[in-house]
């Protein structure tokens, strides 16, 4: 008889031990695979973050002594003026964004310019000769310049400025009110030089300056004007004219330093003339949870198979002793050791391969309710903004007043009103960083993973409860039973 | 010609006490073996000996004049001898079929059959069969291993006198019908005249009675 048949008639014949075996390997499978799952989901999590975040470093032209292209001139009434003869120019971005790993730039530097225009004026007072001063700024595409994407402005008529436009600008709604100019205008700009150009985009300010507070002319949100950089060459004259700073987009910040290191070797930058800031903060924020998770996790998948071994270990030790004149019998039979070690871990496979399969059920109702029990232990908790409310039920706040929020200023009314007529408003409560989540499933390939870890587990732990009987002689066992 | 050697072969306990002192023995195939002793004169350690479940201190136990250490102890258990025991030693979660099948090397229903099971008796649990039964399922187990050697502690120890008596009835017939050597260590008078020859072990020593 076959050590596979002789296994099958015990599972099958000694159904007590079969089914709490079958219990015990359920729980340890369970255990595995919801641990398995929430370190895959959180590894998932954590890439998913870090595409959502992104993480970014800039590159700025250094004016201090460092930089031996940097100049300072004053004129006569003592104004110093810095500026550098190695600006960041188009061809150094080109060359840094052949790393891999950079997913897109933005690049800006800003000039002061007097215009054609009726500007809006500022309130703290400035000399005449400054007070048709403003920006403008020369980028390659406003699209992703700081301004747009953090939706202080947004475009509202005609297009972004884009690469290679020559001759163009992106004014502000309000400027453009002001000065009766429309799509397609022309305007003057001046500095070393004049230069003459199109209106092709027109903002609006989704985020005005904060009002009562003290701002110049040339910083107003309004007065704003946006630039090609064949404009500011223009404008520049034989001058250098490069960008100030330029901002790299990464798609994984957990590889920022890596790029960075890798942008550092570019020998065809002369980096004395540059920094290098990185900001990874906000990945590094939102991800810290999410590491604790995952270490958390590996270390309860650790814990979980040590014991499950020796819990195992134990039960079939245990079981070993009432198995041991089976055993002699097997051995007086002539039927070697490893036949025999080897029927009793196939006991356990039939089994295991049941229980780790119904595992699957039982690991999906777990790991959900864990990953984020563990989450929440692990996240710093966070103060609620006075006055939101983020619960309500029936349209009613807990405390039985109703709410209306707009634009986050709350407004309270009396009870009674609440009664005749509550229309709760929510507005949409922003969070500045992106929560971390963990969305557990199991899936197949967590199952390989437990199938292979069990098997593991099962083989040492037959191996280690075998030892004792399999050390003995024959004849020793069988004087044993008898 | 002896198809088993027992030569010079020496015993003793792990407290050092010895048990048996050159023993010399032959054993041919077809014939019945009885070995008597009292109790503590080392028949079932003899047996154990042959049956390879241990190794003497001293001295060789040949098969067809081969030392049984030469190809292994548990080549020699499941080529060359069957052990029968007094307990039965039959594995409890098996039915009398799946007993005898363990080392079976022919089919085992006639063997049982023609040890008294009936079709109904060699499906059922092991466990639930009398004593007599269940050593008949044991020595159904040793015939279909078809060795040429069936070594039998003490078979009847367990049973009445009838049912003992069926039992000799099934060792003489496999010594003599199906040409087997069966050694049979026994402290019953009446198993032990069924015996074509009879070995006393007294003081750690063989005598043919």
């Amino acid at each position: 008889m076959g050590t596979t048949k002789r296994a099958f008639l015990y599972v099958t014949r000694k159904k007590g031990k079969s089914i709490l075996l079958f219990f015990i390997l359920l729980v340890m499978a369970t255990f595995v695979l919801t641990g398995l799952s929430i370190a895959k989901s959180s590894q998932e999590a954590q890439r998913n973050l870090r595409e959502a975040l992104g993480g970014e470093f800039q590159m700025v032209v250094d004016l201090s002594d460092n930089n031996p292209y940097a100049k300072k001139t004053v004129d006569n009434e003592g104004n110093v003026e810095l500026y550098t003869e190695y600006p960041i120019t188009r061809e150094i971005i080109d060359t840094v964004i052949t790393i891999n790993g950079i997913k897109n730039y933005s690049a800006e530097t800003h000039t002061f310019v007097y215009t054609n225009l009726d500007i809006f004026p500022g309130n703290v007072p400035m000399k005449a000769e400054y007070n048709n001063l403003i920006y403008a700024w020369s980028v390659i595409d406003t699209q992703n310049n700081n301004f747009f994407q953090s939706e202080k402005f947004n475009l509202i008529e005609g297009n972004h400025i884009t690469e290679n436009e020559k001759n163009v600008a992106v004014i502000s709604n309000a400027l453009a009110e002001k000065n009766g100019l429309k799509l397609g205008d022309a305007i003057s700009i001046q500095s070393d030089n004049t230069a003459t150009v199109k209106i092709i985009g027109i903002y609006e300010i989704l985020k005005p300056d904060p009002m009562y507070e003290n701002i110049v002319t040339y910083e107003k949100a309004e007065n704003q004007i946006f630039i090609d950089f064949q404009t500011l060459q223009n404008l520049f004259g034989n001058m250098p004219a490069g960008f100030e700073s330029v901002t790299f987009d990464v798609f994984d910040p957990a590889q920022l330093d890596h790029i960075i290191s890798d942008v550092k070797n570019l020998s065809s930058i002369d980096w004395r003339a540059f920094e290098v800031i990185t900001n990874s903060e906000t990945y590094l924020e939102a991800a810290a949870p999410l590491q604790k998770v995952q270490t958390l996790v590996t270390t309860m998948i650790i814990v979980i198979a040590i014991v499950s071994a020796i819990i195992l270990s134990l039960v079939l030790t245990m079981w070993g002793r009432s198995r041991i004149h089976e055993t002699g019998v097997f051995l007086s039979l002539g039927i070697a050791k490893v036949n025999i070690i080897s029927q009793y871990l196939t006991e356990v496979l039939m089994i295991a391969v049941f229980a780790f399969g119904f595992s699957y059920v039982t690991s999906n109702t777990v790991a959900n309710q864990l990953a984020n029990g563990l989450l929440q232990q692990t996240t710093p908790a966070r103060e609620e903004p006075t006055g939101i409310v983020t619960q309500l039920k029936d349209g009613y706040s807990s405390d039985g007043i109703s709410i209306s929020i707009k634009d986050g200023l709350a407004l309270s009314d009396t009870p009674q009103q609440q009664k005749n007529n509550v229309d709760v408003e929510i507005s949409a409560v922003e969070t500045e960083t992106e929560e971390a989540q963990i969305h557990t499933t199991v899936s197949i390939y967590n199952v390989l993973q437990l199938y292979i870890i069990g098997i593991a587990i099962i083989i040492l732990s037959v191996g280690a409860s075998s030892l004792t009987i399999m050390r003995l002689k024959p004849r020793e066992i069988l004087s044993k039973m008898s | 010609m002896a198809i088993l050697e027992v030569n010079e072969i020496q015993y003793a306990y792990k407290n050092g006490q010895p048990v048996l002192s050159d023993i010399n023995a032959e054993f041919e195939a077809g014939k019945m073996y009885a070995i008597i002793g009292a109790s503590g004169s080392g028949k079932t350690t003899l047996l154990s000996l042959i049956g390879g479940l241990d190794i003497p201190q001293k001295g060789a136990i040949l098969f067809e004049r081969e030392n049984i250490l030469q190809r292994g102890l548990e080549y020699h258990r499941r080529n060359h001898v069957s052990l029968i025991f007094q307990s039965y030693n039959l594995i409890d979660y098996m039915t009398p079929i799946e007993n005898a099948e363990l080392t079976a090397k022919q089919n085992v229903l006639p063997i049982l059959e023609r040890l008294g099971l009936t079709d109904e008796e060699v499906k059922r649990n092991v466990m639930k069969l009398s004593g007599g039964q269940q050593q008949r399922v044991a020595i159904a187990r040793a015939l279909a291993s078809d060795t040429p050697v069936i070594l039998a502690d003490e078979p009847t120890g367990n049973l009445d006198e009838d049912t003992a008596g069926g039992i000799i009835n099934v060792l003489k017939e496999s010594a003599h019908e199906l040409n087997k050597c069966v050694i049979v260590v026994t402290h019953s008078n009446e198993l032990a005249t069924q015996a074509d020859i009879i070995f006393q072990l007294r003081y750690g020593n063989l005598y043919t009675i």
